[in-house]
């Protein structure tokens, strides 16, 4: 029989078998029988491999989890025991899982008609209130504060506008009409016509001649 | 790290002839080899219109990827 190599069983599943799966495993083993060296697939999801001489090997990491996380692997596990301790526990993190024994209480319906009814009595007889707070949206009460307002606030207002208007009117323009009339000076020198003759293009640079037959051509004269 | 000595070893060529179910058979090289200590490996190449690279073919990516376990 050929002997066992995890490391060319790893090898030949990882060249020839890249989709990691049991299918796959299962496929390895009829299509090259030799590298599983007689033994036989087992496990909760046939990743494992027990060898005629006892030892156990793990095929596939992460064999229950999803298929791009798997990946291949011969770890030797001959001498875990099955749902003995993980060596790799977590710890208790805060949630807990629930007690499948415990069951929520059923509401009954009188306790819910009750509630309701114990908030709508609250309600009643409140008409009153409601009455009272309309009542001086209803009766505008409010005309002396509004006539003092006015005495307080807009007629002063109205008094100081009336005020900046008489020193608008009595304020002279003579300084302002000056100025512009200095300004149609400035625009005036700016009117007449560009008469500055345009200066001479600047010639095109020669490029020279390319070579020819027995001819070594003219480099292009410098500017 | 140097890489890990990958030489090819021959042990074993033969032909094989295997039976199918429908009383045809299935005629294969198969070669037996190690890769330096790593082995053996058994590959088995269809002998009908025998390719002869495909058997380096696979030597080569069992290489390749025996690179990658030793690093």
């Amino acid at each position: 029989m050929t002997p066992f190599d995890p490391v060319a069983l790893v090898a030949m599943l990882v060249a020839f078998y890249p989709i990691v799966s049991v299918e796959q495993l299962q496929r390895a083993r009829l299509e090259r029988p030799e590298y599983f060296a007689g033994g036989r697939l087992f496990g909760s999801k046939g990743e494992k491999l027990q060898l005629p001489d006892g030892r156990v090997f793990d095929l596939i990491f992460a064999a229950g989890g999803p298929a791009s996380g798997r990946r291949w692997q011969a770890l030797d596990v001959t001498n875990d025991v099955p749902g003995g301790e993980d060596p790799f526990a977590l710890e208790d993190g805060p949630l807990v899982p629930l007690d499948e024994e415990f069951t929520l209480p059923r509401g009954t319906g009188s306790d819910f008609r009750a509630l309701v009814a114990g908030e709508l009595a609250a309600l009643e007889h409140d008409d009153g209130i409601l009455v009272a707070a309309a009542q001086p949206l209803i009766e505008f009460t409010g005309a002396e504060d509004l006539d003092r307002a006015f005495g307080e606030f807009l007629d002063p207002a109205d008094e100081a506008h009336a005020g900046t208007v008489a020193a608008l009117d009595g304020d002279p323009i003579t300084d302002l009409l000056e100025t512009t009339e200095d300004h149609g000076r400035v625009i005036d020198n700016t009117l007449p016509e560009y008469d500055t003759d345009n200066p001479d293009d600047t010639p095109e640079p020669d490029p020279g001649e390319p070579p020819g037959d027995g001819d070594g051509g003219k480099p292009p004269e410098p500017f | 790290m140097a890489d890990p000595d990958l030489t090819l070893e021959l042990t074993k060529v033969v032909d094989e002839s295997t039976p199918k179910r429908d009383g045809a058979f299935i005629r294969t090289k198969t070669y037996t080899f190690y890769l330096g200590k790593f082995g053996p490996f058994v590959e088995r190449v269809p002998a009908e219109n025998f390719d002869d690279g495909e058997f380096m073919r696979r030597v080569e990516k069992l290489r390749s990827h025996l690179r990658m376990v030793h690093v």
